[in-house]
């Protein structure tokens, strides 16, 4: 690709990695791909800045709700206590005065049984409780058997034949529960100059303390302001903010991907290194190593790793660092071996420099070129073996938190295929992530050999 | 060079099965829990009597003997999770199912590639070649465990023209025809990528140039001459890509509910059922030895430049 910065003139007097640089900064699709890394690496970096919602918090109340929902902020318990610091949502810790309005509706169980012949021989409210000899469910009550059925309006009486519709086939006992009144309750709460709290209070009535469980909550109000959290990206089975475990699963998801690199190319570097530098029978045998290493199903070797010894976080790092080291080593190895037999070698050899330091300051710094690409292209590599693992339920999480990364994200998605998004949002973020390591590395290998381009 | 290499690996295979035997009897032995840990009955007495029976109570290193010695007869023992059931009728049973899935996949995935790979070189840098690679890339850029739940969702949850996962055997298509293309979306992604780049190569080599100026059509052309080289690199590909089928039919039966032999894989490792994962394992690296000859034979086969050199 001809590319107007580079004159024939100007690439004699550029560095190779400038020139290398100037080529990859030519190519859209690599300078595209680099901007898309960038910007995953600092939105997962940045991740507990931008999405202000706990990862862990959960509302299980709302459940699943698609992107671009809100509900009223709060805890799945809020506490006040007087003279106690606010048991609240972090959004409310600090406010003067809190109020909270309360919708409850409590349900009254019934049961209901048929003797032999067929007619009904005991209505029970269980509430109570008490045996009644007549129930009549008007129409605008709402009563839901145990099995979810609506049971329509009717009423029943002792010793005649129940209403139809009421009793599934062959059974002979109903149960079911009746909501009850629709009760609406404010709880206030102010805050002395310490942020304890000084007063509470239900309906206006003073009471030394209030529990407020977060599925009765319609409104949150801090300092007279309404409180709502807002989910960009919907929320998962148990509420969560699906924007925030996707942000801090990325962490996962890319910490495992450069660390398992690293170790990839440590591990291979050396080993490449020392097998091309010793060569003849010690770069055979070492060879012939990778070769047996390289014939094992690695994969089912790590599954069973992490089956057997738990999902440890570092364990997960030397697995996949393994399984990744035997291409770093050969491809170091190929290229020591066609420097070893160059002069500056030589010349290094014939100035006394001992094996080491002919290694570290001579060889490796000229193997760096492909051992770039091909890091470039081990990140994705890695981030798909770890989403794989986290895929099969063996994914790993940083201490007590319960983020996961990508994979098992995806899994819990494609789980729950009535909420879409709960795939289709990881999934699009690790294709767009993978895509761009990708090409990223396919265009840095190209700046760095154009004959390779396009292979 | 590849009949070095084919030679190489026949010498070598026993070794790999000998290191890959011994990694994974360390593995699982290490292991905290055993396979009848949740067992009921965890009298003292019956706990000896089954260990006993599968001589879990010798040492390590008579059991790793005996399991080697079983192993060169071909007996991997019964299995401690289902019992009445040996190993070797256990993965009978699961085997033939990710068999037949990979190789359909595999057989989709050439078919699909190659052609995919011809048409770009031919037509190099139009719009369809262009096309052609950003869909390639994609494909190897996506894993197989999106691409599976994200068809089953699209075909299978909202077009509903599909099953969303299931398993009838192999003479039922509507089940297999979502795992066949989620599994062989990769490789053919690749093998299209190989094959463009190794079309291109010959397309600009001397003997292509020759037949071009006998007056052979561009058709002939490709069909006699180009594909033959060209494809040199998709079949060195073969045999790597058989561990990626591998690894990918375990995603493949955990997303679709197939009960092949990855899922018998992960499920034993979990509940220890330690010569279910040996056997399975096993398995697992034959067949990569296997296929990885299997795919330097044909190489040696289609190149006529190896096959001449004898």
């Amino acid at each position: 690709m001809a590319d107007p910065s580079i004159t024939p003139g100007t690439e004699l007097r550029l560095s190779p990695m400038r020139l290398a640089w100037l080529r990859l900064r030519s190519n859209v699709l690599a300078m595209l791909s680099l901007g898309v890394v960038l910007v995953v690496a600092v939105a997962t970096l940045a991740a507990p800045w931008l999405a202000r919602i706990d990862p862990d918090r959960s509302h299980p109340w709302i459940g699943s709700t698609p992107p671009g929902s809100s509900h009223p902020d709060c805890l799945a318990l809020s506490m006040l206590l007087v003279g106690h610091p606010p048991e609240v949502a972090p959004s409310q810790r600090h406010a003067n005065a809190l109020t909270f309005a309360l919708r409850t509706q409590d349900d009254v169980d019934y049961r209901i049984e048929c003797d032999r012949a067929g007619v009904v021989s005991e209505i029970a409210r269980m509430e109570g409780p008490e045996l009644l000899d007549s129930w009549q469910l008007s129409a605008d009550q709402r009563a839901v058997s145990h099995q979810g059925v609506i049971l329509p309006t009717a009423t029943i009486v002792l010793g005649q034949a129940p209403p139809p519709g009421w009793f599934s086939d062959g059974k002979r006992v109903l149960r079911f529960a009746v909501s009850g009144d629709v009760v609406e309750t404010t709880v206030t709460a102010t805050m002395d100059n310490q942020g304890l709290v000084q007063s509470v209070q239900r309906d206006g009535v003073a009471v030394d303390a209030a529990a407020v469980r977060g599925e009765t909550v319609r409104e949150v109000r801090a300092d007279g302001q309404a409180l709502h959290l807002f989910h960009v990206l919907g929320t998962d089975q148990q509420g969560r903010d699906l924007l925030s475990r996707v942000l801090h699963g990325g962490r996962i998801s890319l910490l495992v991907a450069l660390v398992a690199t690293a170790v990839s190319l440590v591990i291979g570097v050396l080993y490449g290194t020392l097998s091309g530098f010793l060569g003849g029978r010690s770069d055979r045998l070492l060879m012939a190593g990778v070769d047996v290493l390289y014939a094992l199903p690695f994969m089912f070797l790590v599954i069973l790793l992490m089956t057997v010894f738990g999902r440890s976080l570092f364990l997960l790092f030397a697995a996949l660092g393994a399984v990744q080291w035997l291409t770093t080593a050969r491809i170091v190895r190929g290229q020591v071996l066609s420097l070893m037999g160059r002069e500056f070698i030589a010349a290094a050899r014939l100035s006394g420099a001992s094996g080491w330091r002919i290694m570290i300051r001579h060889l490796i710094p000229n193997c760096l070129g492909p051992v770039t690409v091909y890091a470039t292209l081990t990140i994705p590599a890695v981030i798909l073996q770890e989403s794989f693992l986290a895929f099969l339920g063996l994914g790993v999480g940083f201490a007590g938190s319960q983020v996961e990364s990508w994979g098992g994200l995806v899994k819990n998605g494609a789980d729950a295929m009535n909420q879409p998004w709960l795939l289709l949002v990881p999934a699009t973020l690790m294709a767009v992530t993978l895509l761009a390591f990708n090409a990223l590395g396919d265009g840095i290998r190209d700046a760095l050999d154009p004959s390779l381009e396009g292979r | 060079m590849v009949l070095r290499s084919l030679l190489r690996r026949l010498l070598l295979a026993p070794l790999v099965l000998l290191v890959l035997a011994s990694i994974t009897f360390v593995l699982i032995r290490l292991a905290p829990g055993g396979p009848f840990d949740d067992e009921r009955s965890t009298d003292a007495a019956v706990e000896q009597a089954l260990a006993a029976q599968y001589h879990l109570d010798e040492s390590l290193g008579r059991q790793y003997l005996r399991f080697l010695g079983d192993l060169v007869q071909g007996d991997l023992g019964p299995s401690f999770r289902s019992p009445g059931e040996t190993v070797v009728a256990k993965i009978a049973r699961h085997l033939p199912v990710s068999m037949g899935l990979g190789l359909l996949a595999l057989l989709v995935a050439v078919l699909a590639g190659v052609s995919a790979g011809t048409i770009a070189a031919v037509r190099r840098n139009s719009a369809l070649d262009h096309g052609t690679m950003v869909v390639a890339m994609t494909g190897l850029a996506l894993p197989t465990f999106v691409i599976g739940p994200i068809l089953a969702l699209v075909f299978g949850q909202w077009w509903g023209w599909l099953p969303v996962a299931g398993w009838q055997g192999f003479d039922a298509p509507r089940y297999l025809l979502l795992p066949v293309i989620t599994l062989a979306l990769p490789f053919a992604a690749r093998i299209a990528r190989l094959t463009r780049a190794g079309m291109l190569e010959v397309l600009s080599a001397d003997h292509v140039r020759t037949a071009r100026a006998k007056g052979l059509s561009g058709r002939m052309v490709v069909w006699r001459h180009v594909l033959r080289g060209g494809l040199l690199p998709v079949i060195s590909y073969l045999g790597p890509a058989t561990a990626d089928i591998l690894t990918g039919s375990v995603v493949v039966e955990a997303v679709f509910a197939i009960p092949g032999i990855g899922q018998e894989f992960v499920q034993s490792a979990l509940s220890r059922d330690y010569t279910v994962v040996m056997g399975t394992v096993l398995v697992y690296g034959v067949l990569l030895i296997l296929f990885n000859m299997l795919s330097d034979i044909l190489f040696v086969l289609a190149d006529p430049r190896v096959r001449n050199r004898g």
